[in-house]
């Protein structure tokens, strides 16, 4: 099991998006998530500065008691998609096709001729 | 009254919501579905959930918002009475909105496995045409499925899981060179 960080909410209680706090260390924004995901090891050194670039400790940014990988389904493969699929949808992405697609499926049952899009 | 009749119900509720200072977070399917990279990965869904803050403060400036929006609440007794407000948050019942269009809101104040303040923590902010949507993790979403355990979510497990393996198993998508 890898180490959980939870910088990316530790930053947001700060003001401060993980984008933010990323250039600020030079870091790539998406080894944050990485490393809040328990994907990606982080040193000592790194958690650091990270923390001091927070104003807290290394320790408010371990992840006490969480699991890397979810068990939602049986299979490793399984719960690592699901972990990948978690990581690609990233702040601030615009969503308005997924309304779109909702409000289609809702008019398609409730008028079963309209056109179907999706699954 | 302003009614919610726009094109997209859920986009001017979650606005109002977030102009009123409710703390919420989008679950359910509603929520996994923003995690979908396109259209043909989203299931259908006839409602949109919404976690709520379970204090009787944030659940009725909730409902005194969507309230102001035209739509009506309930709970599974009938229609919403002022003064029962107080013993469906106790309760920790769930509250139904239902747009004039038909379009329904269902405000939880409880899921299984976590509470409120797990799933707020590490939300993540999508947007829509310029409204900040705040969604719960993708993991923790499946995970509440899995422990509620019923035969409804049992079944869009197993459906999610083979939408999994079968985006796995396609080959990447070839981006279109701009003109």
């Amino acid at each position: 099991m890898g180490i959980r960080t939870r910088i990316t909410s530790m930053a947001r209680q700060r003001g401060m998006t993980a984008a933010e706090l990323a250039r600020r260390l030079g870091l790539y924004r998406s080894n944050l998530s990485a490393m809040d995901a328990g994907t990606r090891s982080v040193s000592l050194k790194t958690l650091a500065r990270i923390a001091g670039a927070l104003s807290c400790s290394p320790g408010d940014l371990l992840e006490i008691g969480g699991l890397s990988e979810p068990r939602v389904f049986r299979g490793k493969t399984l719960n690592r998609l699901l972990v990948a699929r978690d990581q690609q949808t990233v702040d601030g992405a615009d969503r308005a096709w997924t309304h779109a697609a909702l409000l289609a499926w809702q008019r398609h049952y409730r008028h079963p001729h309209a056109p179907r899009h999706g699954r | 009254m302003r009614r919610a009749t726009a094109a997209d119900p859920y986009r001017q509720v979650i606005a109002r919501l977030t102009q009123r200072g409710v703390r919420y977070v989008v679950i359910g399917m509603a929520g996994i579905n923003y995690y979908a990279s396109t259209p043909a990965e989203t299931f259908a869904t006839l409602d949109y959930d919404l976690f709520l803050e379970p204090t009787l403060s944030n659940v009725g400036k909730a409902v005194r918002a969507l309230q102001a929006l035209g739509l009506t609440l309930g709970t599974s007794d009938g229609a919403l009475r002022p003064e029962e407000l107080a013993a469906v948050v106790r309760d920790q019942r769930t509250l139904v909105a239902t747009t004039p269009d038909g379009h329904m809101v269902e405000l939880l104040l409880k899921i299984s496995g976590f509470p409120f303040s797990e799933l707020a923590r590490d939300a993540a902010t999508v947007t829509v045409r310029g409204v900040p949507i705040k969604v719960g993790r993708l993991t923790k979403l499946l995970a509440s499925k899995r422990l509620a355990g019923r035969p409804k979510d049992r079944q869009f497990l197993h459906r999610y899981a083979a939408s999994l393996q079968e985006t796995a198993a396609a080959p990447p998508r070839k981006l279109k060179r701009a003109p």
